[in-house]
């Protein structure tokens, strides 16, 4: 294994970028499609410093664990899709400020 | 300023605007195709970090299937254009960049403070192996202070590489049981057998080596050759040790034979003495002609030799079992060539990871096609029509209901709607 061009800190700043990003569109967004994909954003930042430190210790169990959380990831996808033509098809809206329903 | 770290910056800062224009994007599906380019950017860095598998499954799952199933939906639900409506918890917005600041500020001082660049990989446990090579000599058991490392190990016979603890060990061989019923057989530690020898050992961490167990039956020696299982530079060579564990031999040249012309024959390892085990041959995979040799006298030949590619091979000079014969002599020279554990993967290969997915992850493996398997039910049963339909009436049913239904302002146009739910026009009676 070459010694590292790009020192790990920077892939961990970035990715605490980008999981902040995915943050923000999940907490600011309000259409249910977008916040899937802010949290998608979140996973993939998660997965991007999973990797650099699997790098920095030479172990393979990081990348490993990305490869599940991706997985994980498309039947996150696949489940929370299904649900969303589901209230779609029901509410005739996929706006979250409106899926009140549970207050009462 | 690297040529590397410049891209790093560069692709950065693509992955940082994706990620910006995805976020401020008014249209979904703009938003969908900035995330796609985001994705993108992490697999490259992918690719950068040595995980060039998780890039190509980045961007085949990632950056293919799951964002086609993204833009299925959003065309699907004609809800390309977003917004209008009421937004309800505006002053969220105000807290959440507040409250992601400050995540951020602790996540650079955690990063600066924190010396990431100091961690350094942790040692590997050392691996051994243990091969007899004394003609004559029974069978042993061999013990690493109270931990069975070998059973019922007879000449020529070998162990597979095994994961132990660094550490000093004392080295016990003892004759192995010759009980017909193997479960009948004592433990020669707890029934205090006198070992045949007794031999301190020290294993090393991030060390590979075999341990053969040399000599005369009544002087055994314990002879250490270190393996080298690094992934090769060429992965079409095979790595070779010559051992001389011959007792009571003079030195040994190791010669590969060219038969057809003997001037072009060489000379691999030159004047090894008993105990001596040559430096490791890096060998091109091929068919090969060796020769034991002792002062011109011609040992032992090996005639079309071959290996598989990536392994460390053995090849030990010993003398074979032969029975005493009164008259006759009682040494016959022969090889040992126990089988060779194969070269560790590069870091992050495909290989590697296959490997350590069917091993030590197999189970989480399971799980996850287990998981998937459970996820494509429950996509289909939520999408059914008549789950749907039975929703939508106790959602018309409910008062309480009913009074928010009047309240909500409807995102999407209808025109879009109508056109992509068809099942809304072929049943108007649910409505």
């Amino acid at each position: 294994m070459q010694p590292p061009t790009v020192a790990t800190e920077y892939f961990v700043v970035l990715s605490a970028v980008l999981f902040i990003m995915g943050v923000l569109g999940v907490l600011v967004r309000r259409n249910a499609i977008m916040i899937f994909m802010s949290v998608e954003l979140m996973l993939n930042a998660a997965n991007l410093a999973l990797v650099a430190f699997a790098r920095q210790w030479g172990n393979a169990g990081g990348q490993l664990t990305v490869f599940f959380v991706i997985t994980i990831a498309a039947a996150e996808v696949a489940v929370g899709l299904a649900l969303i033509v589901a209230i779609f098809r029901t509410k005739k809206s996929i706006d979250i400020d409106e899926l009140n329903a549970m207050q009462g | 300023m690297t040529f590397e770290l410049l891209l790093f910056i560069v692709v950065a800062a693509v992955a940082i605007f994706s990620a910006a224009f995805m976020l401020v994007s008014r249209n979904a599906v703009h938003s969908a195709l900035f995330l796609v380019v985001n994705l993108l950017c992490v697999a490259f860095f992918y690719l950068m970090l040595s995980a060039p598998f998780l890039a190509m499954v980045q961007i085949t799952v990632y950056a293919g299937a799951i964002m086609v199933l993204f833009m299925f939906v959003i065309m699907l639900l004609g809800s390309e254009r977003l917004g209008g409506g009421t937004a309800k918890y505006g002053w969220l917005a105000g807290g959440a960049i507040a409250l992601t600041t400050i995540f951020l500020v602790v996540v650079f001082v955690a990063v600066v403070q924190g010396q990431i660049g100091a961690l350094e990989p942790q040692p590997q446990p050392p691996q051994a192996r243990f091969v007899h090579a004394v003609a004559n000599a029974p069978a042993v058991d061999i013990y690493l202070n109270n931990q069975r490392v070998a059973a019922d190990l007879s000449y020529g016979q070998s162990t597979a590489l095994q994961r132990l603890l660094p550490g000093d060990y004392n080295l016990l061989i003892f004759e192995a049981c010759t009980l017909e019923e193997r479960g009948l057989c004592p433990n020669p530690l707890e029934i205090g057998a006198a070992p045949l020898v007794a031999l301190p050992l020290s294993l090393a961490p991030d060390s590979t080596a075999a341990y053969l167990v040399a000599g005369t039956p009544t002087d055994l020696r314990l002879l250490n050759v270190p393996l080298d299982l690094t992934p090769p530079a060429d992965e079409n060579t095979f790595r070779l040790t010559v051992v001389h564990a011959l007792p009571a031999y003079g030195e040994v040249n190791f010669i590969q034979q060219d038969l057809a012309d003997a001037a072009r024959s060489t000379v691999l390892a030159a004047n090894l003495a008993f105990g001596e085990a040559s430096a490791p041959l890096t060998l091109r995979r091929d068919t090969y002609d060796f020769l034991f040799e002792n002062l011109g006298n011609r040992l032992v030949a090996l005639r079309d030799y071959s290996a598989r590619a990536r392994t460390h091979e053995l090849l030990i000079l010993s003398a074979a079992p032969v029975p005493v014969v009164e008259g006759a002599p009682s040494l016959r020279i022969d090889y040992i060539r126990p089988s060779a554990p194969s070269a560790a993967h590069e870091y992050g290969s495909p290989q590697q990871i296959g490997i350590e997915m069917l091993t030590t992850y197999l189970l989480p493996f399971q799980l996850v096609a287990l998981l998937l398997l459970a996820t494509m039910v429950g996509a289909i049963m939520l999408t059914r029509e008549e789950v749907i339909r039975r929703e939508r009436q106790r959602l018309v049913v409910s008062p309480a209901i009913k009074r928010i239904n009047r309240a909500i302002p409807i995102n999407v146009t209808a025109s879009s709607t109508e056109k992509v739910l068809p099942s809304g026009e072929a049943e108007p009676s649910a409505d």
